[in-house]
């Protein structure tokens, strides 16, 4: 019995190419698409779980609250670990580290090369709390004394093309240091991501012992690994009674240490200083529904193909019953039929994701680990799922179908089931689906659009940035050197920096005392920056002056924006002019107020920033280059600092790419959500053609009558438009609030957002419509241009 | 006797009134009767033949099929009372369009959980009756009309039942086919089947024993 229904069913699947073909296809990519956002919400909800201490470890922050507001550090004084390790019983062990930041210089032998932000100092307990695996070396010596380095199987290859790299030498700004351990490439659902770890001892040999106890520096990620999970509670508790932070500092800061699971740390907000890029749980909802929405779409597109043929389906089974079939025999046909369809799309799917991962994973800029899958529990769930899908697709139409009375065959009116009510409102939703979809890849696409295009209050074209690290000789020097990129023809303009906008600089406790005697605290960025910075970056004085060479401006003129001169209490920009600051342990005067700009991307508010000239602490040099012979000149730049400075490496970038790269992780997920809005379009479409083609058969005898009582094709094809307008549009109407909300969602993560319009909502409306129209129209115009004699002859 | 109908009636309400499609219906039938029930259109002839087949309720009445109260019967029982002793030829055959000549014989055995060699055999005695042996593996569309129905005959036939019901078996063949299908009803009744069929044909008719005259749902 079941080979023959088997049977029967491979060839009613087959007969109706077209039919099975979209059905195929709708389910297909409805599953890869589910299947990506699955593996991709599994990396997320994955993150630092692969360590076997994962609940048991807990970081410590640190909150600052200044007059000028709160500022949330993931960081924390050096001395706090030792110091709730020595209170608390429940703090088992604790590793600090320390993030390198700006550019160094690496070298083996004659190979140099710059690294940035993947290099760690760690205290040797590293490899007790974590879960890395050593390759070669010892976990517990790897990380004790100083100067000792280690790296990953990737960066081993990459300096001395083997992985066994022990003990060989790599000399770091100009250092050696004996690589004392090869540890595995990171998995990259991890939030650590680093190609060196650097002994802590390194950091500490020329800080100590004030490091140990300076407890208003916050220089570490603090990590401690507790007892028992349950202890986070108590270490706050701890953390709270620090004998150091119980009054507010000498700067009239408020220091609170808290503690933060290690669970959960992937998605908590971003406190400055956090390692690793944060994931948003917000967007894994989001994908979570979209993807429900696919499946949904596909689901409810199979339901429609699958009950489209109703008269033909109708006679079928009337006769089945007749010559014997049972309620229960008809619907375990239609079920295996349904079986085989989600099948055989699922071996489509599983073809379409082996060949398109590589794609996906590029896409998503992250390799997946897709070695769950392999897991019993998942294997017997992917091999269930085709009679899943088939048990949501296939069981209404097959429950109809078995019910379908047999005297539909030999009675001669019409008796077909009331099925359309559920059709249209699969369709309406399918079209809400879609429409949600639409309208917020469109303010997504505007949002990007506006950020990206928004005028920063700063020049960023043909702006390229040196960036060669800390290194205090050069800044010392920098005007020879000013003078020395200045004289190659194409630079227009050069200027040396701390940071570049599009970077956040340090921030720093700051003190202010104006001529009237008010004395304000409070915590300000800081950028160190030269004479003609202001100016080659376009940013406007709007009180004072600017600094000026000559004038002794070095390391005692403050220059504030005007967000700082609001946060310190100021309404008139000229009143905080010549008043005194003490800033970093240096003092003098401000001397001007510049208007505000964006220095960091549009998700974040202005912050308070001040500007002041410290040649020492230089790690930049931005040059303005003329559009012509670009390259060129950037190729004499670069010999020219080969020549100068054979042992630091030619790092470069673009200030307009290092801008636009904060926002990579909002086209990423743009990306995304265009992705799965086409494949919904694709799918809602697909349904449309065969809601249509239901649909005009319906109608063709009403259709026959109008002809034959002299209606013209244009007012038929009008009146069929009209009909079929109306799903698409009660459709639309339910997702716009949905839009709206989901959308308004999205833009709050945004500190400058662009206004939506009622054409945001009215476009995707005309343009849904147009694609409908376009789906409907070979039908609609067939059933116009319909014969009415051989239709009504039929009845 | 093989059925009996007692003051059959059925109707439907429309518009407010009752109109009735089965007025009063008294008929016994015997086994090995040919039966024509005749009448213009829309008199109940259909609906007659829908009500003896079981695949139609009435609503006021008894019915009596070998001895079992038909109108007592739950829907299951009823079901499984005529798959065993009543087989349909139809005016536009209706065979399964995705199965082949052999499979279509095939199907009500199946249904019937024949076993599979007995099912076989069957399937063969049946090709070999109805001489279209070597038409087995073809499908529908590739038959003629006459063909078609020849299959659909034999397809009633196979799970050997008491009762033939057509309605109107021949309207869509031409008189040569027509011709075969009927002579094939006639032989079949020779052979013990007891057949009623609806007809517009007085010719078609002619083949049968007894006719019934319908008119507006009432015997005549």
């Amino acid at each position: 019995m079941w080979s023959n229904f088997i049977k029967i069913a491979r060839r009613k699947l087959w007969s109706k190419k077209g039919n099975t073909f979209t059905k195929l296809f709708s389910l297909s990519i409805g599953i890869v698409s589910l299947f990506y956002i699955a593996i991709y919400i599994q990396k997320e909800l994955s993150f630092d779980k692969f360590h076997s201490n994962y609940p048991k470890i807990a970081k410590v922050n640190t909150t600052v609250q200044s007059p000028t507001g709160d500022i949330a550090l993931g960081l924390s004084a050096t001395p706090v670990a030792p110091y709730i390790k020595s209170q608390s019983p429940e703090v088992k062990e604790f590793v600090r580290i320390n993030k390198e930041y700006g550019s160094h210089a690496l070298r083996v032998g004659d190979k140099l090369f710059s690294e940035s932000e993947n290099i760690y100092y760690a205290d040797p307990t590293f490899f007790k709390v974590f879960d890395f695996q050593l390759l070669y070396g010892n976990s517990s010596s790897a990380l004790v004394g100083p100067d000792k380095i280690v790296i990953t199987e990737q960066t081993a290859l990459k300096y001395f093309e083997s992985v066994n790299a022990l003990n060989k030498i790599i000399e770091y700004d100009g250092e050696p240091f004996t690589v004392s351990g090869i540890v595995q490439n990171l998995p990259s659902n991890s939030h650590l991501q680093f190609d060196f770890l650097v002994s802590m001892d390194t950091f500490m040999k020329s800080r100590l012992p004030d490091i140990n106890d300076n407890w208003t520096w916050f220089p570490m990620n603090t990590y401690l690994l507790l007892e028992d999970n349950k202890n986070i509670a108590a270490v706050e508790q701890q953390l709270k009674l620090v004998p150091q932070y119980q009054e507010r500092s000498a700067t009239n800061d408020q220091y609170i240490l808290s503690a933060e699971a290690l669970n959960g740390f992937h998605f908590s907000n971003p406190k400055h200083g956090d390692l690793g890029a944060k994931g948003k749980l917000s967007n894994l909802y989001l994908l979570f529904a979209i993807g429900i929405m696919i499946l949904l779409l596909a689901v409810s597109n199979f339901i429609n193909l699958t009950t489209a043929q109703v008269a033909t389906q109708e006679r079928e089974v009337s006769v089945k019953k007749t010559i014997g079939a049972s309620k229960s025999d008809i619907f375990k046909q239609f079920f295996v039929e349904s079986i085989l369809l989600t099948s055989l799309a699922s071996l489509i799917s599983l073809i379409i994701i082996s060949v398109s991962l590589p794609y996906f994973e590029n896409f998503l800029g992250g390799q997946f680990d897709i070695s769950f899958l392999l897991k019993p529990s998942v294997i017997i769930l992917l091999l269930i799922s085709p009679v899943i899908l088939a048990l949501l697709a296939g069981i209404y139409p097959a429950f109809k179908f078995a019910n379908i009375s047999t005297t539909h065959l030999v009675k001669h009116h019409d008796n077909r089931f009331r099925i359309f009510n559920t059709r249209t409102g699969l369709l309406i939703l399918q079209f809400s689906i879609t429409s949600v979809l639409v309208i917020g890849s469109l303010i997504i696409y505007y949002q990007l659009n506006y950020i990206q295009n928004r005028d920063l209050g700063i020049e960023t074209a043909r702006k390229i940035v040196l960036d060669y690290g800390p290194n205090s000789q050069i800044g010392t020097s920098f005007e020879v050197l000013k003078e020395e990129f200045a004289q190659i023809s194409g630079v227009e303009s050069v200027s040396f920096s701390s940071h570049v906008p599009g970077q956040i600089p340090n921030g720093v406790a700051t003190q202010i005392m104006d001529l009237r005697g008010r004395s304000n605290n409070g915590e300000i960025n800081l950028n160190l920056v030269d004479y003609d910075f202001l100016k080659n970056y376009g940013l406007q004085i709007v009180a004072g002056r600017d600094f000026r060479k000559g004038v002794a401006d070095q390391n005692n003129a403050l220059i504030l924006n005007e967000a700082a001169v609001k946060a310190f209490g100021y309404s008139n920009p000229e009143d905080v002019i010549g008043a005194s600051f003490e800033q970093w342990g240096g003092n003098g005067e401000v001397i001007g107020v510049v208007k505000d700009f964006n220095y960091l991307s549009l998700h974040e508010d202005i912050g308070l920033l001040s500007l002041k000239i410290w040649p020492e602490q230089f790690m930049k040099v931005t040059m303005e280059i003329s559009d012509s012979n670009f390259g060129q000149t950037l190729e004499v730049l670069q010999h020219k600092w080969a020549t100068l400075y054979p042992e630091i490496p030619f790092n470069h970038y673009q200030v307009e790419d290092n801008f636009r790269a904060q926002y990579d992780r909002d086209k990423q997920f743009a990306g995304i959500i265009n992705l799965f809005t086409i494949v919904s379009i694709c799918i809602g479409i697909l349904g449309l053609i065969a809601y249509s083609k239901f649909w005009c058969e319906r109608r063709r005898k009403e259709m026959s009558i109008r002809k034959v009582l002299g209606a013209n094709i244009s007012l038929l094809v009008w009146k069929l438009y009209s009909g079929f307008s109306l799903p698409v549009l009660i459709g639309f109407i339910l997702a716009v609030p949905v839009a709206y909300y989901l959308g308004g969602k999205w833009l709050q993560e945004f500190a400058y957002q662009f206004e939506l319009n009622w054409y945001f909502f009215v476009l995707p409306l005309v343009f849904l419509l147009v694609f409908a129209w376009i789906a409907v129209g070979t039908q609609t115009i067939k059933l116009a241009l319909i014969n009415p004699v051989e239709h009504l002859k039929e009845e | 006797m093989l059925l009996q109908l007692k003051n059959i009636f059925k109707w439907v309400n429309s518009g407010g009134q009752r109109v009735f499609l089965l007025k009063d219906i008294n008929l016994d039938i015997e086994e090995g009767e040919f039966i024509s029930v005749m009448g213009p259109s829309g008199s109940g002839k259909s609906t007659l033949l829908n009500v003896i087949g079981m695949l139609d309720n009435f609503d006021e009445g008894e019915y009596q099929f070998l001895d079992e109260s038909v109108h007592a019967l739950k829907e299951k029982k009823r079901a499984n009372l005529y798959k065993e002793y009543i087989g349909f030829v139809f005016q536009s055959y209706h065979l399964l369009d995705d199965l082949t000549v052999k499979e279509n014989l095939e199907m009500p055995l199946l249904y019937k959980k024949v076993k599979g060699s007995e099912r076989k055999a069957m399937v063969a005695d049946m090709l070999d009756r109805f001489n279209i042996v070597g038409k087995k593996d073809l499908f529908p569309s590739q038959l003629s009309g006459g063909q078609q129905q020849l299959v659909g005959v034999a397809r009633a036939l196979i799970s050997n039942p008491k009762l033939i019901l057509a309605d109107e078996p021949t309207g869509n063949l031409n008189s040569q086919q027509s011709e075969e299908i009927m002579d094939l009803f006639k032989q079949l009744n020779e052979e013990g089947v007891t057949i009623i069929q609806v007809t517009h044909s007085e010719q078609n008719a002619a083949y049968g024993s007894r006719i019934i005259n319908l008119l507006d749902g009432r015997m005549i």
